[in-house]
């Protein structure tokens, strides 16, 4: 289910944070990651597949995240990811960066205030 | 980052892992989206549908992904591979064609690398191996003898300064056994103790030999040496300890040697020097040295020069007229003939066949290159870059130069074997120089491979990645814009290859032209029944004169009772093996005040000298049993000598006087000798030693005139002359037993060994311009065949028109000859070049009696390769005007 108009393109830095911060609250698989980003934007931010692997593949290379095989709630097999230590250090990095950058960008577009 | 790398290189390993566990994830992902749409109303089989297509391309995932865990680049690379391989495989004339031409120059390449490398680059197993030097005694006398010094030298010598140490060491044949296997006899060699030490080498295992060991009395042991460790012993550590019988002396074993230490000959055990068995005649000890720290080798020689000439005047009778003789261990002469330069000279010239080669091949590839034009077209629009052409094309090439380069291993082991059996009739060849394969010899063969692969792959890989993809993808390209490109490529590489070819001729011919010189050289004797062997009488036993003389007398005696031995006589030296050089007076002709007295070369010789070679004097008579006693000093001169000083007169009664050189003259009363025969003209100078300067005639003079203490026996026998050395040895020891005579050789075989380097050498350079040849040939009958076929249409044209066959063929010939005539000059200039190299080698130069302009070495070269050009575009040009033109027009 396409919502065109409400599509935000993705920057591959923001991704990645979402992520991150997904997996704050305990260790997911891939699908219930994109899913979760997407019940709590609202339906707001809808993750590409195409990106989404991608991402967490090359998340658990840097280190950030690692992954084992468990057996879903559903009873099928599944590959869950979690935060590392160095992860979570990376997490207060990154949220620290947007936010500068959120603020940057409202001083610019509402100068007046 | 180090994450990154860490989790690339683990990827290299779970490849396959790794890509079915993301296969496994995505169908998870795939599972519950489905499940989701289940829930929110979707039938099964929609949801599926519904879930893959918004899933998105699985298969970009997948690539994106896998980007993410390796290098892409590296799996292109295994993909061109094994594209690179089918290829080869589906093109199997041009792949053997081309694995064949690079194998021959990469197994050259390989088989010079490894001598040079076994020569000069792995050096000796020691420490500071250029630091260790080999001492001699060298007599002052006429011969110049260099030999192992005296206990009483080696005395001396051992407390010079400039020496950390001095050690001695004598080889000897030891039959070794012990009760649990069967005895066998290895070469060994009794040394000072401290011999290991002055070498810088530590056993393996156990100890070194400690001074006591030396000591007469002592408890007899051993060191051996690693093979013997490995096939007798089969490597057990708890060998020592163990005894075995060294030449029936029992010895305990105190150390092993490791792999590569053999010094000096092939040794496999040593034993100190107090086990040597006594005998009346002392051993000759070899002495080795090393030069203390920042001691040079000259400071070496002043003082153990110094210290011989004071033992010279205090121990007179022993140590008179002898100079010291020091050298180090390294030195890469072989019978004082620098042959390192040829060896260099070889490794300059063998990259040539591999330039050659590789220039071939380029060809070869190139004229493929055209029918692989719509292929690379197709690539280019996908949206290959040209760099990843020109990568996948150069795989190609490495893969088919390592395929080669394999090929090329199986061509050098067989060039080495053969260099291996040459080298064997070399006296001196040193243990240490084995022609074998090692670590550095096969990371040589793997750099040659892939140059190899990227040069002659660069040229059609660059070449093709420019098409024009418009041009290509069009139905109906016949060859192509690139066609015009390809040429211009294709004749310099021809014209190169032609240019190489002819140095490396100039080098096969100018080689071969002073070795068939050499062969001509006419000695002016028939050496075929003549035995040679060398004597040396030892002082202190034989230090008279008169005691040498009743010596020699008795041998006479003897080995005229032998009747397979016509003949025999002594010599200082034999023909073509040099002489003294003395300076010449004659008797009524005014002593030369400003210039310097002509100089002539002076052999002692027995009675029987002419009668032994075979030789009848023009005038006069041999020497007899009178002459050269005081009162009848006479002499023998030869033809050229009368000539030279004598011109039309009577030289018998004439009386001349021969001044050694080295003093100054009239130091000494040389007596004056009458000339009593004329011989005719026997070469005495040596071969190949064009230095000793021209032809200035021979002065013999009779042996008992001093009776020099070592010389050559000559024997003129009948029948085969290598059956005799047994009863010769028998006649010898029967008069004194503890005579060495060594070289025992016949004639022809001595002279073999002087004109040794030529026929080495001179066969590595005549088989390589061969290579080079048929390369060249193969190389311009591909070109010259793919270029016929290119123009077919516009043979088929022109024979429409009317051209007649001979035409056609001037034709397709021309252009090779075009070819020819750019290349020669190129080549010519080159070969010049290698004439100097040869003539400025020292030792007088490889070039014997030619110059480096030699105009019919460089004609015949020339003509040798005009002709074989022209034979290999023979054939295509032939076929060319043989054509059908209604075939040939209608050809695509």
């Amino acid at each position: 289910m396409a919502h065109d108009n409400a599509r935000i393109e993705l920057l591959q830095g923001t991704l990645d944070l979402l992520i991150l911060r997904t997996l704050v609250f305990g260790p997911c698989h891939g699908h219930a990651i994109a899913r979760q980003i997407r019940r709590v934007s609202e339906e707001v931010l809808q993750v590409e597949t195409g990106s989404l692997y991608p991402a967490l593949h090359r998340l658990e290379a840097q280190g950030w995240i690692s992954s084992d095989w468990r057996i879903s709630d559903k009873g099928k097999r599944a590959k869950y990811y979690r935060l590392t230590r160095s992860g979570r250090k990376q997490l207060v990095v990154e949220q620290s960066r947007w936010d500068q950058l959120t603020a940057a960008m409202a001083r610019v577009l509402r100068p007046a205030d | 980052m180090l994450h990154r790398l860490r989790a690339r290189l683990r990827s290299l390993w779970n490849w396959h892992r790794q890509e079915s566990e993301l296969d496994q994830e995505i169908q998870f992902h795939l599972s519950e989206e489905a499940d989701e749409r289940v829930a929110a109303g979707l039938s099964p089989d929609e949801a599926r549908r519904t879930a893959k297509k918004d899933f998105g391309n699985v298969h970009s995932i997948r690539a994106r992904t896998r980007d993410v865990w390796i290098w892409p680049w590296l799996q292109d690379v295994g993909q061109d591979a094994r594209f690179a391989a089918r290829l080869l495989v589906k093109d199997r004339w041009l792949t053997l064609a081309a694995v064949t031409v690079l194998a021959l120059g990469i197994g050259a390449n390989t088989a010079v690398f490894t001598i040079v490398n076994s020569v000069f680059i792995r050096g000796l197993p020691f420490h500071e191996p250029d630091r260790i030097l080999r001492l001699w005694t060298q007599t002052q006398d006429e011969r110049g003898a260099r030999r192992p010094p005296s206990e009483l030298t080696y005395e001396h010598w051992a407390e010079a300064r400039s020496l950390s140490g001095l050690a001695g060491h004598v080889g000897s044949s030891i039959n070794v056994s012990d009760e649990d296997l069967a005895p066998e006899r290895v070469q060994g060699s009794y040394v000072t103790a401290n011999l290991f030490r002055v070498l810088g080498q530590v056993p393996m295992l156990g100890r070194d030999f400690a001074a006591e060991d030396d000591q007469p009395g002592a408890e007899p042991v051993a060191i051996i040496g690693h093979r013997v460790w490995q096939n007798r012993y089969g490597s057990d550590p708890a060998v020592l300890g163990r005894t075995l019988k060294a030449n029936g002396q029992v010895v305990t074993i105190i150390g092993v040697m490791p792999p590569d230490m053999r010094f000096p000959d092939d040794a496999d055990i040593w034993l100190p020097r107090a086990q040597l068995p006594p005998r009346t005649f002392p051993y000759s000890f070899e002495a080795i040295g090393r030069l203390a720290d920042r001691v040079t080798l000259e400071q070496a020689r002043v003082e153990l020069e110094s210290i011989t000439q004071r033992l010279a005047q205090a121990f007179p009778e022993t140590n008179a007229n002898l100079a010291s003789y020091v050298w180090p261990y390294y030195e890469w002469t072989v019978d004082g003939e620098e042959i390192g330069l040829l060896f260099l000279l070889l490794q300059g010239t063998v990259p040539f066949v591999l330039l050659i080669a590789c220039a071939n091949v380029a060809n070869l590839l190139l004229a493929r290159s055209a029918h692989r034009a719509h292929e690379i077209a197709v690539r280019v629009s996908l949206g290959a870059s040209r760099g990843r052409v020109v990568r996948q094309l150069l795989v190609e090439s490495v893969l088919l130069a390592l395929i080669a380069g394999l090929a090329g291993l199986g061509v050098a082991v067989a060039g080495l074997r053969w260099a291996e059996a040459a080298t064997q009739t070399m006296a001196d060849m040193p243990h240490w120089m084995a022609f074998t394969m090692d670590g550095t010899v096969f990371a040589f063969v793997a750099a040659v491979c892939l140059a190899t692969g990227i040069i002659f792959g660069l040229a059609p890989a660059l070449h093709v990645s420019k098409t024009d993809v418009n041009e290509v993808l069009k139905e109906g390209d016949r060859s192509g814009t690139g066609g015009l490109r390809a040429r211009r490529w294709t004749r310099v590489l021809i014209v190169s290859e032609i240019a190489l070819t002819l140095v490396l001729l100039a080098g096969a011919g100018f080689m071969m032209r002073s070795f068939f010189t050499l062969y001509r050289m006419n000695l002016g004797v028939d050496t075929s029944p003549l035995l040679t062997m060398q004597l040396f009488l030892p002082v202190p036993k034989y230090r008279e004169v008169g005691l040498r003389t009743e010596l020699f007398r008795q041998f006479a005696e003897r080995l005229a009772g032998i009747h397979e031995i016509e003949a025999s006589t002594l010599t200082t030296r034999t023909p073509a093996g040099g002489g003294a050089w003395r300076r010449l007076m004659i008797d009524g002709r005014p002593r030369p005040i400003d210039e310097e007295p002509p100089l002539v070369l002076t052999v002692w010789v027995g009675d029987g000298y002419f009668e032994t070679l075979g030789v009848p004097l023009l005038q006069g008579r041999a020497f007899t049993w009178g002459d050269g006693r005081p009162g009848q000093q006479s002499a023998i001169v030869n033809r050229q000598f009368v000539a030279m000083h004598f011109g039309n007169e009577e030289p018998i009664g004439r009386r001349i006087m021969v001044e050694s050189d080295d003093f100054p003259p009239g130091t000494f009363e040389s007596p004056w000798l009458t000339i009593v025969g004329v011989s005719p003209d026997v070469r005495q100078r040596q071969l190949g030693r064009e230095d000793d300067g021209e032809d200035r005639g021979v002065v013999y003079v009779p042996y008992r005139t001093s009776s020099p203490r070592s010389g050559a026996l000559i024997l003129r026998t009948r029948g085969d002359p290598a059956a005799v050395t047994a009863l010769v040895r028998d006649a010898m020891r029967n008069v004194e037993p503890d005579l060495p005579v060594f070289n025992i050789q016949t004639m022809d075989e001595l002279l073999a060994q002087q004109r040794w380097p030529f026929r080495v050498f001179g066969t590595m350079f005549t088989t390589f311009a061969l290579i080079a040849l048929v390369l060249v040939a193969i190389g311009l009958y591909a070109v010259t065949a793919y270029s016929v076929t290119q123009r077919t249409q516009e043979i088929g044209l022109r024979v429409a028109l009317g051209a007649q066959p001979g035409q056609i063929q001037w034709l397709v010939l021309g252009q090779a000859v075009r070819q020819l005539a750019i290349g020669l000059p190129i080549g010519l200039a080159g070969a010049f070049g290698v004439g100097q190299l040869l003539q400025g080698a020292p030792n007088g130069g490889l070039l014997l009696q030619a110059s480096p302009s030699d105009p019919l070495t460089l004609v015949s070269i020339v003509a040798v390769l005009v002709g074989t050009a022209v034979l290999a575009c023979l054939w295509p040009a032939r076929c060319a005007a043989r054509l059908d033109p209604m075939v040939a027009l209608r050809h695509e």
